[in-house]
């Protein structure tokens, strides 16, 4: 018989004024995946911190493991059995797997090691739970599968019964994510229960026992092993997927040429973007993104083969300048790298607008114009002095008007849809059709295509460096999300 | 005197402020003392000590169970919680205590659930009908069709007799499932004869585990009259006004501990705005709902439902409801695992 792991009965979370938890009703069994999609991100943080620890709630009780932890009425601050494995690894970077297996646990107690003991133990351990990891590898060199099978073995170790994986499909590569979800679930055939968060429900559907789906601290519907299909979630997400016509690339020339280049971990890679139109290369590896940012910002030079923009040669003496060759760049972080928090709304949006118009000063009357034209889309928050007030798709949605505002020719998007929950993602998929529509050729580049395909006219796969394949729009349908 | 004021915990506040500031005083004091004089600081160390050691253990055993009984009250107020009323860990004297005891006594929960109870039949039969006369009638109707060669009108006027005598005649709170699910099936079926195949009733077992006995599922017990108002709700509210068919799924799981049973429709559905609402009461475990709203259709059968599962069995159970417009409903229903009636 199933047997009841944890249980959140009404649970609601009021902060300031705020509520983050809205009479939540949740429940998961031991040696179950609980899916765990949201439709927006709010009480996110505060769900995963409740699971974790026992800090006071408004209303409601928890019971974790067949007795209750927390209550309204009650909360003693204590810890529960549950480990987080998140884009930020828990783990002691510059130590080996072992010694964050062992030497970091809680209640070792030994103040001489016998490393011998240490690495038969580690050993005899992993092999008995058919996870594969380098025990003397430090955990900076790992790859972020190893860091994760990593993390799930010290999960193991510390008596952990719950884990609470975080949205992996933002920091492990396809292959990666696949491996990731197949021992997941040889986990939860030896009795843990995992918390899959995921954004993406098709990610969720392929590993999770029971979905459940959440807006606004509560959730809307537990979708049962039968119910996990497209068809049954198409409903609730139709009020986010209403698209504009997608803009047609206007021309077949090529805006930028990437001919066979070799760099970093490029290993001839070969592409052509088009005016307007939208390429996602989907970076199975999870290696390329740094590598050609790095080529066109001119933090790397290529080894071999070359890079043209409007079929002229893309030289680093031009990438180092590569804002006024018409290249920009919306990094997977870009809310904290593009952002200015000491400057206004409309000091963040204008930023560098001076270099385009080529005036050292920008006169007022510019200023108040794009402020007019501005105000209509972004509401009041325009007005912002202190844009660390806005909202997380407001301030995404800031880097993107900025990134319109200059018009580049090419836009490279890294990751764009790997923050943010389904409203976010929404936003940035509106704001880069917007872009497209002005005749600005996007590349993104991502682990993860579920949703860029709805904006993309062609998807190429990278391995290894270089492009394996590719698929034009009436394709899509072909490939598995 | 201020509302306020008349409050003996106000008045307690107001006093352990006052103490509090003369307790600074003279901690004041002794420092100044100290560093005047030619004492030394150790009389004025140790007495600070002592206050900081002394404050910590009124906060402990004061302060904070104070504010647990506090908060306690405040749910039971705001009709959260009754059972944690007469549980709490620290009553405020033994005189409230036992006050609170003859509350909890006062309350007639069996009379509460009776009432309850009455409320579904009348749901389930829309009318105060005298039993006895209508078993009669249906009887008599049924040997006329019978005698007529009208079998389905006989097969009807059993199923409804059938129907009536459950809802009516049984009088024990608790039911085995078989029998709720039997009820539920006969209700289904003089259902189909309005609704033909627009409508489709499944009743599915979760069977996830090796060990899963369909038999020993059925012989779980939980209060009469739990489904068939959810049921019908899905069916009026739901199903009745969706164009084309439309799909009733009874699902049954079970745990350690628990029962869950989803009816799910594919009907209709509802607005945000009024599920939050129907949510907003489920949480409740309100005695007023179960006696000043039997006037009223509609979502009343579930919160009723609702109340009687926690006056019998505790707040811990009871109903939540998902729905999405144009979607469909879920009514998913939380039960202990009973075996004796």
């Amino acid at each position: 018989m199933k047997k009841e792991l944890l249980r959140m009965d009404h649970v609601s979370l009021i902060k300031n004024g705020e509520t983050f938890l809205d009479n939540l009703n949740f429940q998961m069994f031991t040696g179950e995946i609980m899916g765990l999609v949201g439709r927006n991100n709010k009480g996110h943080d505060q769900l995963i911190d409740l699971i974790c620890h026992n800090h006071n709630i408004s209303f409601g009780t928890v019971w974790y493991n067949g007795r209750i932890v927390n209550s309204y009425s009650y909360s003693d601050n204590s810890d529960n059995k549950v480990y987080v494995i998140e884009q930020k690894s828990r783990l002691v970077e510059g130590l080996s797997v072992v010694d964050n297996l062992f030497v970091l646990r809680k209640g070792f107690k030994k103040y001489f090691i016998n490393e011998n003991v240490l690495y038969v133990q580690a050993r005899k351990f992993l092999q008995e739970n058919e996870i594969q990891v380098d025990i003397q590898k430090r955990v900076v060199n790992l790859t972020p599968l190893e860091r994760c099978l990593a993390e799930l073995s010290k999960a193991l170790l510390s008596g952990c019964r719950l884990v609470i994986v975080d949205n992996p499909g933002n920091f492990l590569s396809k292959y990666e994510l696949t491996e990731f979800q197949k021992m997941l679930k040889k986990m939860k055939d030896k009795g843990m229960a995992v918390l899959y968060i995921g954004n993406h429900h098709e990610d969720v559907f392929r590993v999770a026992d029971r979905t459940s789906l959440y807006t606004d601290g509560r959730i809307d519907k537990v979708f049962e092993r039968d119910e996990m299909t497209d068809e049954a979630m198409a409903p609730y997400i139709t009020d986010w997927n209403i698209k504009g016509p997608d803009p047609e690339p206007e021309s077949d020339e090529g805006v930028m040429h990437f001919h066979c280049v070799y760099a970093g971990n490029l290993q001839g890679l070969r592409f052509v973007l088009n005016k307007g139109e939208c390429v996602t290369l989907l970076d199975v590896d999870n290696r390329i993104a740094e590598d050609v940012a790095g080529l066109l910002c001119g933090r790397l030079t290529c080894e071999k083969g070359r890079i043209t923009l409007e079929h002229k040669p893309y030289t680093p003496a031009k990438a180092a300048r590569y804002l006024d060759e018409g290249i920009a760049l919306i990094p997977k972080d870009c809310v904290e790298r593009l952002l200015f928090w000491d400057r206004t709304y409309m000091e963040n949006l204008t930023f560098l607008l001076d270099r385009k118009l080529k005036k050292s000063l920008m006169s007022r009357k510019i200023f108040r114009s794009i402020r007019n034209e501005y105000e209509p889309l972004v509401g009041k928050a325009i007005h912002e002095t202190n844009i660390s007030n806005l909202q997380f798709p407001e301030q995404i949605a800031l880097v993107y008007y900025k990134m319109q505002l200059l018009h580049p020719r090419v836009l490279v998007c890294i990751q764009p849809l790997a923050k943010g929950d389904m409203f976010t993602r929404m936003k940035i998929l509106e704001l880069l059709r917007g872009i497209l529509s002005q005749g600005t050729a996007v590349l993104i580049i991502t682990t993860n295509v579920s949703d860029t395909l709805d904006i993309s006219d062609r998807l190429l796969i990278v391995e290894k460096g270089a492009c394996t394949a590719s698929y034009e729009k009436n394709e899509f349908n072909r490939i598995v999300r | 005197m201020s509302r306020k004021k008349k409050f003996i915990s106000e008045r307690l506040k107001a006093g352990a402020v006052l103490g509090a500031a003369l307790f600074l005083a003279a901690l004041g004091y002794i420092w100044a003392v100290s560093f005047k004089t030619s004492i030394g600081f150790l009389p004025a160390f140790v007495f600070t000590l002592g206050i900081f050691g002394y404050l910590c253990v009124i906060y402990h055993l004061v302060f904070k169970p104070y504010r647990e009984t506090k908060k306690i009250y405040e749910q039971f107020v705001m009709g959260y919680v009754l059972n944690d009323l007469f549980q709490a860990r620290y009553p405020l004297t033994p005189e409230s205590q036992q006050a609170v005891q003859k509350l909890n006594e006062m309350i007639d929960r069996n009379n509460l659930i009776s009432v309850s109870k009455k409320q579904a039949e009348y749901l389930a039969l829309q009318n105060q009908i005298n039993p006895h006369f209508l078993y009669n009638t249906l009887e008599g109707i049924r040997s006329e069709a019978l005698i007529a060669g009208l079998d389905n009108i006989a097969e009807m006027t059993e199923a409804l007799a059938t129907f009536f005598r459950y809802t009516i005649s049984q009088v024990e709170h608790l039911v085995t499932l078989e029998d709720e699910l039997a009820n539920i099936e006969n209700y289904y079926y003089i259902q189909q004869f309005r609704f033909g195949d627009k409508l489709t009733l499944s009743i599915e077992y979760e069977r996830d585990d090796d060990d899963f006995s369909e038999l020993e599922v059925l012989r779980y017990r939980l209060p009469k009259l739990t489904l068939q108002p959810i049921v019908e709700n899905s069916i009026y509210h739901g199903i009745e006004r969706k164009i084309g068919r439309g799909r009733l799924v009874i699902r049954i799981g079970v745990s350690n501990e628990r029962m869950r049973i989803r009816i799910s429709d594919d009907g209709l559905g509802m607005s945000e705005e009024k599920l939050k609402q129907l949510n907003e009461k489920l949480r409740r475990l309100s005695v007023d709902d179960v006696e000043e709203q039997t006037g009223q259709k509609g979502g009343i059968a579930v919160v009723n439902v609702n109340n009687r599962i926690k006056l019998l069995f505790g707040e811990e159970y009871g109903i939540n409801v998902y729905s999405r417009e144009g979607v469909g409903t879920d009514v998913l229903i939380n039960l202990p695992l009973v075996q004796d009636s």
